[in-house]
Parts: C-alpha cells; structure tokens; sequence
C-alpha cells in the first residue's frame, strides 16, 4: 500500500462516517454578525409603536416564509437520477444534490442497495456505493460493461451539469476497477407518456427514454422489441448505424439525447471481423475483391446481429449475421446487371409442380447428391448450400440470380431461398436437417 | 470499496480547491444560505476530518462540524478573499476543537470511542473504515494523527499545513512520514516502505 492509497483510504473513511446534515446547519442560522440589517427607513421624530410592530411582524413573516422557504428547496426533488445496469436504482435528488430517496426499480436492485440507506447522503457518495455495489455483485464486468445515468430535471441545464458531473464519477470508479467501462448518460424532462411506458414494461423512465430515442431515430426498431435488452446491447445499438439511419430526416438524433462515453463491452457476440468473415466466406468472395464494406450492430425479429454489406463488381450484398455465434442469417444480393432473357415456359411449367407441395417424389433427383457432397457433418445444411439447391432446382445460374436472398427460418426448420432471374421471381423453403425442398415457387 | 477511494481523494481536492470555494464564501457573505449549504457540501469532511484528529470522538467532531459552518455564517463578512478559503473554514474548525478540548479538560476524560457504534446507522461505513480510522485514532500520537488527516482531506503542501497547525515544517514532515508508516504497520500487519 503505497502513501497515496493510504491517505485515501483515511479520506474516504471521514467522508463516510462525516455528517452530512445541511438542514441541521440552516436551521440554526441567524443574522450574520457585521451587517446593518435593512430596516433602514430612518425612525421619524413621531415614535409610534403600532408601525414598529408592524414591521416586526412583518419582518417575522418574512422570516418565516424564507425559512419555510428553505426547507422546502431542502425537501423539493429536483432531480430524478437513475441508474442502469440491469438492476435500476432510481434516486431523488434535492437541490443541494442530497439523496432523498433510493429506491430499487426491479428485482436486482433490490440485492444492490442490500439495506442501504442512502437517505440524506450526498449524491456522488451514494452513487458511488451503488457503483461499488453492482462492482461488487458482477453486474458490471468485461462481458456487459454499460451503465446508463438518466437525469430527470425540469430544468435541462441544471440536469445536464448533473449528468456530467456524475458521468465522471462513474467512469472514474469504473478506471479504478480496472474496468474498461461504458457509459451512457442523458437528460430529460419529466414526461407522462414516457412514465407510463415504463411503467407498462416495468423498466426505469431512464431506460425508457433510451429506447424511445433508438426507436425515435430507427425506422425499424420497435419499443416492445427493445424493451427486454440490456444496457450493453441497447448501448451497441445507440452507436450503431441502427440507430441513425432517420437521423437525416430527423431532427432529434440520438447524438445529440445521448451521450457516449468508453466502448460497450462486445465480448459476448463473435465480432464484427468474424461476422464479416461469415458473410464473405458464404458469398464466396475474397475481402480483395470488395470495393466496400460495412458492418455494425442491428437488432432483428428478437435477436443482436450484425447487418453486413458489401459490393462486388457492382453487385451488392447484405448479410445478417447472428452476433452470438457468428450464423449467417439472411443473405441478399442485388445484381446491377440487365435483365437475362425469360426462360422458356416449359421450365415454367416443370417448376410448378413441386409448388403443390409434393417433394417427396421430387426432391431425391435433385437433392441427394448435394446433401451427401455438400452437408455438414452435423447433419445439417449451410445457407451456402440451401442457395445451391435452390438455384439448380430452378436451373438458374448464381450469376444470373438477381435480389438473392436466404433466409433462416429457424422455427420452421428450413431456409427460405429467395431470387428473381428473367422475368420470374423464384421462392424456395429448404429443409435445414437435410437439404430437402419443402416448397418451391415460381412467379410471374 | 478499495477502488472507490482513489476518486474520492482526487474529488476533495476538487471539491475544495479555491475556485470553488472562494465564490461560495462571497456569496454567503452576502446572505445567500444555499452558498452556505453548498459550501458544506464541499467542505464537510475536511471539517470533521480535523475536527476528529483533534477531539478522537465521533459525536464531538460532529458538533464541532456543525458548530464550524454556523460560524462560517455568522462571521462570513470577516473573510477577506485572499484565496485561502478552505484555511479559513478550517481555522475556524481548529479553535473550535481546542475550546471543546479545553472544555472536556474541565470535566473528566472521555471514554474511548467504541469502534463497532462508530456510525452505526450510516450504511456507507464500512469494515475497513473503522479499521483505518481506529488505526488513526488509537495507534498515533495528537500531531501526527492531525498532520496526516489534514494532508489526506486537503491535499495540502506541508508548508500549509504547519501554518495551520502552527507547528514547525520540519516537525510537520517528519510527523507526516512516521504517521504515514505507522498507518501502514497497523493496516498492513508489517510491511515496511
């Protein structure tokens, strides 16, 4: 223990056990000694007592309303501090930035504050208890590093400097237990709409707020959908292009309600390397041969993935890629070049047959040499493979295929093969376990 | 709650820097209690943290607390702004802990403070609080105990602090290292700097 770590633990042992009793100190305040107190009318000649008393009563009304005064602002919520992690602590704050009120929002909450009573403490020691606390507790590791501070005030800019202050002190302790933190912080205004939200969903208004940002500044992200996410999922998705893609249009981004500091913890998802690796490898593409790639985070049908396009020659791509295991999800490619000439209609004809739903005469022809050259050794088939059988049955060449999409319908067992060629829009259900064509459609 | 206490020593010396303090004290000058009450706020354990290096009792260095910002109030017009507002503030601590010693040398001595009470009903003292502070406490000596508690709450050169205490710079340095590694011995069980 060096002298410095001593010392502080010496400082921090008095700022625990230290009153921290304003109220007490106001209440026995009295004139200060060296002032003329301002009664100043000079006495006329006339000494009449009736005005004398008056002004006493009224210097005495004053004095009681100023009091009263006092104790109300020593008593007035100010500020409403939350903070999330998962458990969500929801403080009341007074204008002196005294704690009021701690109370536990959920369930884990209630093992973070374990007794504590942060009532009449100063707001930084009490969040620093919390911090402490949800250290303690494992909330806050390398896996799900976020906190969320909201800041519910009336007044923004009181709320703002709150934010701040508190941002600092968080991350300060999060440095200090060698946390490589994140945190993301915002202020708002008391709003009803919002509380009942939270309410509706038995999450904090801070939370709340949050999401109604990402769905504000989303045109694909819903409120419900969001609602069961944690802090560190919510946070990846506040940076993520998900979150901005209405930003053009929208005047509110989420830029300038949320604040970010530190990078979310991404040590639970396979990252964005290995997922654009996934999608490559699937397309059969080279990262040489792409002109542009994009990857971020996007939240779709329940699950974190990541949305990946790239180009090729012109032609586009989009993948999603499962943010837990690195599975191709979905697969688009959208072909720039000039439509192919219709097939002739007696593959038209040939097709529509298995459209009737008859695949178990149909499919050995054409399935069982891909599912024994090509499947996995798991028994199951790759989206790679189900593009394949997909395309053969329908006799399309890959690069005659335009708008290719596969999809994984994991409830139904199968991926769903999607691409036009000519004139025709081509739909394909592939059994995942073996390759079989559950469905295969044909439109004009 | 060791990894708290790194920010919380920086924060005080933040929280106490003169730039903060020196408008608060003008504004409760001029009469405004919330100056006063944010005034606490910043400077409530530097008070109480003398306070107790003085008088070794929790419930007198509270008092004495408490005594100092009425005090500050009361005489806030006599504080001239020469940028040592938190010396003043702490000065004012300082006589009150020796007038309350002075006090208690009329009486009988106090019975030594019972660590296991010490802030019972606060949450936030922990089990290593009381340890540091009984180690503060009970295992140095009155200007040792001062010097070292005034350097952790200020942050303060050793030149400040013995014009506080009104002791010599060279017995305020030598104070501060031998409280530093008696700290250490008693926290520690041994280990040497």
């Amino acid at each position: 223990m060096n002298d410095q770590q001593l010392e502080h633990k010496l400082y921090s042992a008095l700022e625990h056990t230290a009153p921290n009793d304003v109220a007490a100190v106001l209440a026995r305040l009295g004139p200060q000694n060296g002032k003329i107190i301002p009664i100043s009318t000079a006495p006329k000649r006339k000494k009449r007592i009736l005005p004398w008393l008056a002004a006493a009563c009224l210097v005495l009304a004053i004095g009681g309303g100023v009091t009263a005064m006092r104790y109300q602002q020593a008593n007035a919520v100010t500020s409403v501090v939350s903070l999330d992690v998962n458990p969500c602590i929801r403080l009341e704050v007074n204008r002196a930035e005294q704690v009021l009120s701690a109370t536990p929002v959920n369930e884990d909450a209630n093992q973070i504050l374990d007794g504590m009573n942060l009532t009449g403490t100063d707001l930084k020691v009490a969040v620093n208890a919390i911090i402490g606390s949800l250290l303690k507790h494992g909330y806050v590791d390398e896996l799900a590093n976020s906190v969320l501070v909201s800041v519910e005030d009336d007044d923004l800019t009181r709320g703002t400097a709150l934010e701040e202050k508190l941002t600092g002190e968080i991350s300060q302790v999060l440095e200090s237990a060698s946390i490589n933190g994140a945190i993301l912080s915002q202020t708002f205004a008391g709003d009803d709409a919002l509380q009942q939200k939270a309410e509706e969903y038995g999450i904090s208004q801070g939370k709340a707020a949050l999401i109604q940002t990402l769905v504000d500044s989303s045109s694909h992200l819903s409120f419900e959908s969001l609602a069961g996410l944690s802090i560190n999922e919510l946070n990846l998705l506040a940076n993520s292009e998900a979150a901005t893609d209405l930003t053009s249009q929208s005047s509110a981004t989420s830029e300038e309600t949320i604040r970010s500091t530190g990078t979310a913890s991404q040590s639970g998802y396979v990252g964005v390397d290995a997922a654009t690796q996934a999608a490559l490898t699937h397309a059969g593409v080279q990262q040489s041969q792409v002109s542009y790639l994009e990857a971020d985070y996007d939240y779709e049908n329940g699950r974190m993935i990541y949305e990946v396009e790239f180009g090729v020659n012109g032609v586009e791509y989009e993948y999603d890629v499962d943010a837990a295991t690195g599975d191709v999800l979905k697969a688009e490619r959208e072909g720039h070049m000039l439509q192919t000439p219709a097939q002739p209609q007696t593959q038209q004809a040939q097709i529509q047959q298995p459209q009737t739903q008859q695949p178990q005469t149909q499919q050995p022809q054409v399935q069982t040499p891909q599912s024994q050259t090509q499947g996995n050794s798991a028994g199951t088939i790759s989206s790679q493979q189900a593009r394949d059988i997909a395309l053969a049955n329908a006799g399309v060449a890959l690069s005659d295929a335009r708008e290719l999409e596969v999809e994984l319908e994991r409830d139904d067992g199968c991926y769903k093969v999607e691409f036009k060629s000519g004139r025709y829009e081509y739909e394909y259900e592939i059994s995942v376990t073996d390759g079989r064509i559950l469905n295969a459609e044909r439109d004009d | 709650m060791l990894i708290l206490l790194e920010t919380m020593a920086e924060e005080s010396r933040r929280t106490t820097a003169s730039e903060v303090l020196e408008p608060l004290l003008v504004r409760t000058q001029a009469g405004e209690q919330e100056a006063l009450a944010e005034l606490y706020h910043h400077a409530r354990t530097a008070v109480y943290g003398l306070a107790l290096s003085y008088l070794k009792h929790s419930h007198d260095a509270e008092d004495v607390t408490q005594d100092t910002f009425v005090r500050v109030w009361e005489n806030a017009h006599q504080y001239q702004p020469r940028g040592t507002p938190l010396a003043w503030v702490l000065t004012i601590a300082r006589n009150l802990s020796l007038m309350k010693l002075r006090e208690r040398g009329k009486t009988e001595d106090l019975e030594p403070e019972s660590w296991e009470r010490l802030a019972a009903d606060s949450p936030l003292v922990t089990v290593e609080d009381r340890q540091v502070l009984r180690a503060a406490l009970e295992g140095l000596t009155d200007e040792e105990r001062q010097v070292v508690t005034l350097h952790a709450v200020t942050g303060w050169k050793h030149k400040e602090i013995a014009h506080l205490l009104e002791l010599p710079l060279s017995t305020v340095l030598s104070k501060y290292r031998r409280a530093l590694q008696k700290l250490r011995t008693l926290l520690e069980g041994g280990e040497t700097p």
